[in-house]
């Protein structure tokens, strides 16, 4: 063993030990925001708020299908009584009506809650025109149902109220639960209490759901042929990551049996196959243990990214063992391809520290992982695996085919004009392309099938959940200050909703009104004395008997001077949750969202609100692709600054253009080749190939810097391209199984991948002819 | 020959049917079915607790089959109500349009489909809601429907329609509180 060995081994064996005692404390997540932005404009931070942990992201909307509409009437009843009392859920709803707290939060409370409490309501004419109005109710067909609020609330403020609340939400009840228009369907929405991106918890909830059903299936007749369907943002989450799971695992591991029988075909020596996969393995662990110390905690998606970045760490030891010989061992090797390794890894690193300057702090654990991961697995690659490799080991066998792979390199160059055409052509492609060359709608890296979305805009049709697009946005200090804007966007939207630019909206205001409103409701209620005087003169005339009243002057009179409502009020009440989608606190400030419906005319509205400062009109799937862009034009920037770097750090490598462009040129050709690739068909790239690009670069500039190295000659030169060829099969078959997945990242990434590192390899043959002199 | 058996078995019955079988109420029903058009006026007072005189209005009422039904008030205060099929529309009180299903809203229903499901001469429709009793004779019949659903009864005892032969008379609603309602009704001259 050699003295650097003697002191290497234990460094390693205590860092290893270190690493997984890190690892065995370190929290992980899957919670999916991690992937989301850091630090958007406010705007948009109100979009990522809401997909991260918005009401919205809770709702699990859940249908019953296949059978007549009373089976599944039964099935949504017995489901709901189930899940009622569980506490993974924050409300159950299944339109069985509203509840009794809901109702005497609006009756109680009518004269704060109304918006049409005026004092010209109350005068003896005001009191007039509605007591005439009760009349001819009266004397309506529906009376029986209707008349028992005269008394009490002559004004009809309940009334009003109920059907402003209607005129939001336009579900259908049949058999005494929501169903869809035609029937054929009963929803249920179920809101967890956990936020969206708690996948866990989520499934949990989801679990919940399908035990009830299967519980309600077994005790309902006729119900067996009952379907039950559930969306939603964390139904989607459950399933991406199950497939996701299923995806990774699935084809890493073909890709993991692939590359072993490739190794152990080529080495014919298992414990040479297991020393190929220490220095990787090391660096993995490290490489997790690092992120857990900077960052607390690890995300799944890091490890099973970061594992698949830095299984370039396989061919440091392919390139050690296949290009030993027995002559000069492997340290002999090592000493002669160490310069080349060495520039190769830090090139990746720079093209992995673009993520460092992401804003989504997974990527940015990614960075971290990869560049610790490679360094750590270079170090062990130089330092440990030659003296862990056995002493007799003198090498491979040549492969018989070696001296025909070789023979080919030195024939490639001839084949430049084919391939500078073929740069041309994807030129070409891309330039046709160039307008339409990025996917920017976030639903183009949306996981879920378009058949799933159809569904679920479905279901939020029929529980007539506004399927939200457009959202008026105020922003103020606190509480009062934010309701306070809210109603004066509220008054400048009603007009517009008579003038057709919008069929309606909702807004906190209307389940808890601004102090300052409520005080106003409050005064233009007459005092008791007044207010029975104004009654007595409405009332002559009229054949109504004056103390059917009573209870209008008691309830007007507590109305009068009563607290006003607090958050508090609501407490118990399905309504809160209403409200509390809508009102936000975030970072010591509030915001209020009036969710739109049916916009016609975005430019009338946004013309009507311009007035107010702090209000804007958010359209979310304008916003959110923008937020896409956003993105991407980073990821671009950022990719084009790490080839910057990597461009530098060659120059200051090697003190001279020449072999700068050497590496470089391959390298372009192939990025180039592969983006026309891609666009073929006038398919639309998206972030995840930007991703793959950068990958392609990082384990591409390996292969070009052994080629510019030169010396591609004699037994030496065959045992080079074989180490070459075989490190690139193990990428291409690593990365090509991915790209199976039906997952638009998994896809995304390896597809682009391994055509571009096996085309990186190709074009450094081709255009390095100085290699095999 | 068997499908010879049938036909004669059903001539049979139709003849049988159509000659002797008693009057009641699937007779009147497959008569009042066969009107497709029918208009008239009516005058009705509604007699509430809160109120210390009955309030008279009129207007006319309209009917085409199988499913449209409109009731126009024109005095005291002109107003109209109309039925066609599941929808429900007119003006409310304060001058607003509205428009229901009555799908959504089987309390609604339970209301409405006493007269236009007699109208109809539906009487699947009208089981659906009500038990039904049927008095009197072709020339001077009473319909007392009592409706099914609870919450309904809870408001609304009971429904009574006289009529002589396919023309309604006189339609009274009597509340579960005491109110009553009661619609004189006269046929337009055709």
């Amino acid at each position: 063993m050699s003295r650097g060995g003697r002191v290497a081994l234990p460094i390693w064996l205590v860092g290893l030990a270190l690493s997984i005692g890190i690892i065995l404390r370190v929290p992980f997540t899957t919670d999916m925001s991690a992937f989301l932005p850091r630090s958007p404009e406010p705007t948009q931070q109100v979009l990522v708020d809401q997909l991260r942990d918005g009401v919205a992201s809770r709702l699990i909307l859940v249908g019953f299908e296949g059978a007549p509409t009373a089976t599944l009437a039964a099935v949504s009843r017995l489901v709901a009584d189930a899940l009622k009392p569980l506490p993974d859920f924050s409300l159950i709803d299944n339109g069985t009506g509203v509840s009794q707290a809901d109702q005497d939060y609006i009756w109680n409370h009518r004269y704060l809650l109304s918006e049409d409490v005026t004092p010209e309501r109350f005068t003896a004419a005001g009191l007039r025109q509605a007591l005439d109005q009760d009349l001819q109710l009266l004397s309506s067909g529906m009376a029986p149902l209707l008349k028992g609020s005269i008394g009490p609330d002559p004004t009809g403020e309940t009334l009003a109220f109920v059907r402003r609340m209607a005129g939001e939400a336009q579900r259908q009840i049949r058999d005494g639960v929501w169903t869809a228009r035609d029937g054929t369907r009963a929803v249920l929405l179920a809101q967890t209490r956990a936020p969206g991106f708690d996948i866990d918890a989520q499934e949990q909830a989801l679990g919940a759901i399908r035990a009830a059903f299967a519980a309600a299936q077994a005790s309902v007749d006729g119900a067996t042929a009952v379907r039950l369907i559930a969306t939603g943002p964390g139904v989607f989450g459950v399933e991406t990551r199950g497939q996701m799971k299923h995806d990774v695992t699935l084809y890493s591991t073909i890709a993991s049996l692939t590359i072993v029988l490739l190794l152990l075909a080529v080495y014919r020596s298992p414990r040479m196959l297991v020393l190929t996969l220490v220095p990787v393995v090391t660096g993995a662990l490290a490489g997790i243990a690092a992120v857990g110390l900077w960052f607390g905690f690890v995300h799944g998606i890091t490890i099973g990214f970061g594992v698949t970045l830095i299984g370039e760490a396989v061919d440091y030891a392919i390139y050690l063992f296949a290009q030993s010989d027995a002559a000069s061992g492997p340290a002999g090797t090592l000493r002669r391809i160490w310069p080349t390794l060495r520039l190769g890894v830090l090139v990746s690193i720079c093209g992995f520290a673009a993520m460092l300057f992401s804003s989504f702090v997974g990527f940015v654990q990614l960075g971290v992982f990869t560049i610790v991961g490679l360094a750590v697995a270079l170090a062990v690659t130089r330092f440990v695996l030659p003296t862990l490799v056995p002493r007799n080991f003198g090498g491979l066998r040549d492969a018989g085919f070696a001296p025909a792979l070789l023979r080919l390199v030195r024939t490639a160059p001839r084949l430049r004009p084919a391939l500078f055409a073929l740069a041309a052509a994807a030129l070409v492609l891309i330039g046709l392309h160039s307008g339409s060359l990025w996917q920017d709608e976030l639903s183009s890296m949306s996981p879920v099938s378009a058949a799933d979305q159809q569904i679920d805009r479905d279901l939020r049709h029929d529980v007539g959940a506004p399927d939200v697009r457009a959202i008026v946005v105020a922003e103020a200090a606190d509480r009062e200050a934010v309701l306070r804007l809210g109603e004066l966007a509220s008054a400048a939207l009603h007009p517009l909703i008579a003038a057709g630019a919008l069929s309606g909206f909702d807004a906190p205001d209307r389940y808890l009104p601004s102090d300052q409103t409520q005080l106003r409701r409050q005064a233009a209620l007459p005092d008791r004395a007044t207010l029975a005087a104004n009654l007595a003169s409405a009332l002559d005339g009229l054949p109504f008997r004056p103390e059917v009243f009573q209870p209008f002057l008691d309830a007007a009179a507590a109305a009068k001077a009563s607290e006003t409502l607090t958050r508090r009020s609501l407490d118990g009440t399905a309504l809160s949750l209403k409200l509390d989608s809508l009102l936000i606190e975030r970072q010591g400030k509030w915001v209020a969202l009036l969710p739109l419906r049916d916009v016609s005319d975005a430019g009338r509205i946004g013309t009507a609100l311009a007035g107010l400062s702090g209000v804007r009109l958010l359209d979310l799937k304008a916003e959110s692709d923008r937020l896409l862009h956003r993105y991407r034009q980073e990821a671009l920037t950022l990719a084009l600054a790490g080839s910057g770097v990597i461009a530098l750090l060659l120059l200051a490598s090697f003190r001279a253009v020449g072999p700068t462009l050497t590496v470089l040129a391959p390298l372009a050709l192939a990025v180039i080749v592969t983006l026309g690739l891609l666009t073929i068909g006038g398919r639309q790239l998206s972030i995840f190939n930007l991703f793959g690009l950068l990958l392609v670069v990082a384990v591409g500039s390996n292969y070009c810097l052994f080629f510019q190295r030169g010396g591609l000659r004699g037994p030496e030169g065959e045992r080079t391209v074989t180490s070459l060829l075989l490190a690139n099969l193990c990428t291409v078959v690593g990365f090509g199984a991915l790209s199976l997945s039906r997952i638009p990242v998994l896809t995304g990434i390896g597809g682009t991948v391994a055509v571009g590192t096996a085309l990186s390899l190709i074009a450094a043959a081709i255009l390095t002819p100085s290699a095999t002199r | 020959m068997r499908g010879f058996g049938l036909v004669l078995l059903l001539a049979i019955s139709g003849a049988a049917s159509a000659a002797d079988a008693p009057w009641g109420l699937a007779p009147l029903m497959a008569q009042l079915h066969a009107v497709k058009h029918a208009s008239a006026h009516f005058t009705e007072r509604k007699y509430a607790a809160m109120l210390t005189q009955p309030i008279e209005s009129t207007g006319t009422l309209s009917y085409t089959a199988p499913g449209s039904l409109e009731k126009r008030t024109l005095t005291p205060k002109p107003e109209s109500i109309a039925l066609n099929d599941d929808q429900l529309t007119g003006t409310q009180a304060n001058g607003d349009p509205f428009q229901v299903r009555l799908s959504d809203h089987p309390e609604i229903g339970a209301l409405v489909e006493g007269v236009r499901s007699t109208m109809a001469g539906d009487l699947a429709t009208l089981g659906r809601y009500y038990a039904i009793a049927l008095e009197g004779e072709p020339g001077d019949w009473h319909l007392s429907l009592t409706p099914l659903d609870r919450a309904v009864r809870d408001k609304v005892d009971l429904i009574r329609i006289d009529g002589a032969g396919t023309q309604l008379r006189r339609i009274q609603v009597h509340e579960h509180d005491g109110d009553r309602s009661e619609m004189i009704v006269t046929p337009d001259t055709p």
